[in-house]
Formats: C-alpha cells, sequence, structure tokens
C-alpha cells in the first residue's frame, strides 16, 4: 500500500480530505520523530512501538583501498511488531 | 526522556500541532493504526510518508543449533514484519549525532608523522629555532641555486622560477582578510596552503635585493603613478611594485614568525628590518591607492584584469628579483647587481628623489596609515554576513553547515574569528562570531576544491588543537589502535542524556536559516518543529 493510497483510505474512514489526512500525517511523523530523539518509546496498541536505538561507533574498511574509518555512533529509529502482529505473522506461514 | 508514549499522549500533542480535537484525532490514529494492520497482511507492504515502510518478508528456512540441547534443528520459513525508516525520519532521530563525520584512521606508522607535525607547528609558531632556520635557508639555497646555474639572465629565470614563485603569491594572497582575497582566490591551490616554511622563505630571497630598492625606491612612486595612467607596461617598473606586494603580504601575514626570524638572523639584521618596514609602507600606499577608486563590487572586472596583469607581471619580475638577488645571496662579485638597477628603473628625475628620500619616508608612513584605516574597515564589515551568538550546545561545523552547506567550512568562521576564539573545540557560550561572506574565502559546497581547501585547513587548524581526547591518547604506551578511537565519541556517549535540552535549540536554526538549496532536507518537512 502506497502512501496515496493509505492517504485515501484514512480520509475515506475518517471522513476528511485528504489534505487533511496527510496534514495530520506529516504532524504524526514530526511528533514520533522528536519524541524518538529524546529517546521516547512511542506505543501503538496491535500494531507495535517504535523506539531509538543507539548504535555505537564502529570501524569500518573501505574494501577498495583498504582504508579504515572510524564511523561515528548513531540513533536510528527502529519499529518492533506488536505480538499481535507476531501471532499474525505466523498464520500466514500456515 | 525514556518515557512511553501512549496513543493518547500522542495525540494531545497532534490535537497542539495541528489544531484538530482531541476525539477525532484519537480516532484518527486509530484507524491509522488499522489500516496499516489490514493492509500489511493484504499488499505485504504499507509505506507511509514521513515515517517508513512497513514489510512483511519471507524468512528462508535455515539449520541452526539448539542452544540448549545443542540439537541441529531447522527454522522453518517464516514471515516478519520489518520497518525501514524513510530518510526524514533517520535524520531527526539522529540528530544530537549529526555533527559527526566518519573519520579516516591511519595506520600505526601514521601517528609518528602526526606528532612530528604538531610539534614542527609549534616550533615555527613559538619559536623559529635553528633547526628551522637551517631547513628554510636550505630550501631557499636551492631554489636560488636553480636558478644561477642558469646561463641566460634574464628570461629564463623566470620560466625556472615560475613555480616557486606561483607558490609563494599563492601563499601571499592567503593570509590577509582583504579585497584582494576575491579575486585572487581562484588561483590558490589547496597543496600549497599548506606548507609552513614557505612564507619565511620568500622574504630571505628578497632580502638582497634590498639595497637596490632603497636606491631607486623614490621612483617607483611616480612609476605606479605612470602605471596606472598610462598602462605602459615596461618590464622594470612592476619589478618594484610587484615586489613591494609579494613582500608586504608575508610581512602583515606572518609577522611573528618574520619577526622572530629576523631577529634569529644576525647578519643584515638591519637591512632585513629596513626592508620589512619600508615594504610595508610602500605596499600599504601602493594597495590604498589600487582600491580608493573603484566603487565595490562594481567594476571588479576590471579590478580583475588588472589584477591578473598585475600578477603576470609579478612573475616576470620576481624572476628577475631573483635574479638580482642571486648575487647578494652568494656574495659574488656584483656586476650584474650594481648594473641592473639603473639598466631597470630608468626614469625622469633620478637625482633630487634619490636624496630626498628619507623625507618621503616619514610622509608614506603616515600616509598609509590614514588611507589604510578606512579602507579596511569598511571591507570587513561588508564581508559579514551574520552574527551568531553561541549557545550552549552549538559547533562551529554546525553554524558552517547552516549557512555554508558544508560542515567543513567552520574553519573559515574559525579564520574569520580567530581573535576571539582561543581554541575552536571549546568556544565560550555567549561568544559572538562573526560569519564571512562565503566569497571572502572562495566558499562553494558543490566546488570540489573548495571542499579540499577547507579540509586542508582543517586538519592544519586541528593539528594545532587536538580535540580533547583525539590526541591525548596519541601517548597511549600500550599502543592499541583501536583504544585510542573508541575515545572521540566517548564523551558524547556519556554526556548524551544530557543532550536532551540543547536539541531543542538546534531546531530553531533550522527552521529559519536553512536557505541553502544542498542541504533541504529540512526544508521539505517544514512542519516538523
Amino acid at each position: 500500500m502506497k502512501n496515496k493510497e493509505l492517504i485515501k483510505e484514512l480520509a475515506g474512514r475518517m471522513k476528511w480530505t485528504s489534505g487533511e489526512v496527510s496534514e495530520m500525517l506529516s504532524g504524526l511523523s514530526s511528533a514520533i520523530g522528536s519524541h524518538l530523539v529524546e529517546r521516547d518509546t512511542i506505543h501503538m496498541e496491535e500494531l507495535g512501538q517504535f523506539e531509538s536505538r543507539k548504535k555505537g561507533e564502529r570501524i569500518s574498511v573501505n574494501p577498495t583501498n583498504g582504508k579504515r574509518y572510524l564511523v561515528p555512533p548513531k540513533l536510528v529509529p527502529v519499529f518492533k511488531p506488536d505480538a499481535t502482529v507476531k501471532a499474525k505473522l505466523k498464520e500466514i506461514g500456515r | 526522556m525514556n518515557n512511553r508514549l501512549t496513543i493518547k499522549e500522542l495525540a494531545v500533542e497532534l490535537v497542539k500541532s495541528t489544531g484538530k480535537d482531541q476525539e477525532s484525532v484519537e480516532r484518527f490514529l486509530n484507524e491509522f493504526i488499522t489500516v496499516i494492520s489490514e493492509n500489511i497482511f493484504t499488499d505485504r507492504f504499507v509505506q507511509v510518508k514521513g515515517i517508513g515502510t512497513f514489510k512483511i518478508i519471507q524468512v528462508e528456512k535455515r539449520e541452526s543449533i539448539d542452544v540448549n540441547t545443542k540439537e541441529r534443528i531447522i527454522i522453518p520459513e517464516h514471515y516478519k514484519l520489518t520497518f525501514s525508516p524513510e530518510k526524514d525520519l533517520k535524520e531527526i532521530v539522529n540528530k544530537p549525532f549529526s555533527f559527526f563525520e566518519s573519520i579516516e584512521i591511519n595506520d600505526d606508522s601514521d601517528f609518528p608523522s602526526v606528532e612530528t607535525e604538531l610539534e614542527k607547528e609549534k616550533s615555527i609558531d613559538e619559536d623559529a629555532d635553528a633547526d628551522d632556520d637551517a631547513e628554510s635557508l636550505d630550501t631557499e639555497s636551492d631554489i636560488v641555486q636553480k636558478t644561477v646555474f642558469i646561463p641566460e639572465p634574464e628570461p629564463r629565470p623566470v620560466e625556472t622560477t615560475e613555480d616557486s614563485i606561483e607558490e609563494t603569491i599563492e601563499e601571499v594572497m592567503i593570509p590577509p582578510v582583504e579585497e584582494e582575497k576575491e579575486t585572487f582566490v581562484e588561483r590558490i591551490e589547496p597543496e600549497v596552503i599548506n606548507e609552513p616554511e614557505k612564507p619565511v622563505m620568500e622574504p630571505v630571497i628578497a632580502k638582497p635585493a634590498v639595497d637596490e630598492i632603497k636606491e631607486v625606491k623614490p621612483e617607483e612612486k611616480q612609476e605606479q603613478e605612470q602605471r596606472q595612467e598610462e598602462k605602459v607596461v615596461s618590464e622594470p617598473i612592476p619589478v618594484m611594485n610587484v615586489f613591494i606586494e609579494e613582500t608586504f603580504e608575508p610581512a602583515s601575514a606572518i609577522e611573528e614568525e618574520q619577526e622572530e626570524f629576523f631577529n634569529e638572523e644576525e647578519v643584515n639584521h638591519l637591512n632585513r628590518n629596513n626592508m620589512n618596514e619600508f615594504s610595508e609602507n610602500r605596499s600599504n600606499r601602493g594597495y590604498g591607492r589600487e582600491r580608493e577608486p573603484e566603487p565595490r563590487g562594481n567594476n571588479n572586472n576590471t579590478l580583475v584584469t588588472l589584477l591578473l596583469v598585475l600578477v603576470v607581471i609579478l612573475i616576470v619580475a620576481l624572476g628577475s628579483v631573483v635574479y638580482i638577488g642571486r648575487d647578494a645571496l652568494f656574495g659574488g662579485s656584483t656586476p650584474v647587481a650594481t648594473t641592473t638597477p639603473p639598466d631597470v628603473f630608468t626614469l625622469p628625475d633620478d637625482d633630487t628623489e634619490d636624496e630626498s628620500m628619507e623625507n618621503d619616508w616619514g610622509i608614506e608612513d603616515e600616509e598609509a596609515d590614514v588611507i589604510e584605516n578606512p579602507e579596511t574597515n569598511p571591507t570587513s564589515e561588508s564581508n559579514v554576513i551574520a552574527n551568531v551568538q553561541i549557545k550552549k550546545g552549538d559547533r562551529l561545523n554546525l553554524i558552517a553547515l547552516d549557512y555554508y552547506g558544508n560542515k567543513l567550512f567552520w574553519v573559515y568562521i574559525y579564520e574569520h574569528n580567530k581573535s576571539k576564539i582561543k581554541n575552536p573545540n571549546s568556544i565560550p557560550v555567549g561568544l559572538e562570531l562573526e560569519i564571512p561572506a562565503k566569497s571572502v574565502y572562495n566558499i562553494d559546497a558543490n566546488d570540489q576544491a573548495s571542499l579540499r581547501r577547507a579540509s586542508v585547513l582543517q586538519s592544519q587548524i586541528l593539528s594545532k588543537y587536538p580535540s580533547n581526547n583525539r590526541y591525548n591518547s596519541y601517548n597511549d604506551p600500550y599502543g592499541n589502535p583501536y583504544n585510542q578511537y573508541n575515545n572521540p565519541y566517548n564523551q558524547y556517549n556519556n554526556s548524551y542524556n544530557q543532550y536532551s535540552d540543547p536539541y531543542q535549540q538546534y531546531s530553531d536554526p533550522y527552521q529559519n536559516q536553512y536557505q541553502n538549496q544542498n542541504q533541504n532536507q529540512y526544508q521539505q518537512t517544514p512542519n516538523y518543529y
């Protein structure tokens, strides 16, 4: 499902215009971002939770010239699916 | 900080940012979740703009070993939900660490070289010891020898010394934050900037010619005037102009070095000092005159051509200067040295001017002062595009990113505010910095050459001001190279928790000042903050 379809679907369900929906979505994404950057977790029931993880610094080697680089640490957003979603995933396999 | 937010809390914030009522926002979020969780199983993927893409992917069956029983087991194929965040979200989340860049790690063998570089710079900065003198003299004599062995006097030296002249010119143009920069900077090649000894060497070459210069000094004044009016570019005239300009710049820019250098040298001590003063006076005057007529920024073209002509002359001229200087340097019989000055400066009134030379000096001195003061002040002001007051959490490279579009260019902010910044690694909060205009340092985030220049300068500055952790660890006697590299970021790991406040400050500049086209990733999502 692409973003357009998602907006359309949500607009239909909410009886909003797609403009309102996309505005709300961008508000949502910035809210998620600003919380993740403070290392909050955002829990969405029946879907999962968003959190940010810190990846430590590491040394990587450029395979072509053999130079070693110290790659700085970073924060990355991660999503952990909820138990209900996991259960559904198992069902797909069967 | 480490809160666990639920939809309700999220909804409260969305109410603030979107203006919808609480109930509908909550309903929206619930719908959002159901739409995603429904469609993820039908479509296998859901893309949400600004957040990321959820995908269900199949994991092939594979063999594994049971941790407890140590038996080989087969993990059946299954499905898992993956989430790949969008670039925007990644960047927002990583903002506390966004100022980091990958650092190239040198091999073990490279560490000593870093240290020696450091030492070298120190020794040059603080005091020019005998070694350095010897070095610079060596290089100097090398160059002079190059020219000496060439039989043809006039044209050849120009060719052969062209390289060294080019270098010196380029160097000479770098230090001052003046008008000339704008036009000359194009010529600068980054490699040259770094060489610490070159500037020292340059005046040395020029030194021997001092005597001749003094003799003919008065004429040049007229020559300059004449040249400006007539633009008759006969060889001898520019020799003086050019020579002066060259010696002037290093004299002012690396004043300390030079002065020390001069003090160290006992032979010809007086002569040199005279020359130093002399060249400063002269060139101040010359610059003042040249700059006066041009209204800022308008006839840049004429200025450029004029300066280009000057540069060409300069190259020719320095060749001959070196040629002249050669004899004095090597103390050989000086038939050339004595004959050239009259030849070179054949202009009208030699007799009277020669005698009144001493008077001219005094007058020129004052003139120079008067002219320079009004000239330099406006230039420095017009070259400043903004003033930034340092807040907690600010970093030079982030400021540079704001204004120039690349972190590397922080070096120029530093260069510009050198007098205020004692150590670029720790700047006191509340300090007001001037952001120089891009043109002053030829800053262009799209230009590789410009970037390279900045990075060269950066390594130069950083070697002078080792960041607390990175270089201290070079002294680690145990020498595990990897241990050292755990250090640079440790301070941030530890103090990471403090970051929650400072970020709020980051958000402002991004929104307001992100005018740069190259870095519009934050512009695309203006609602973020």
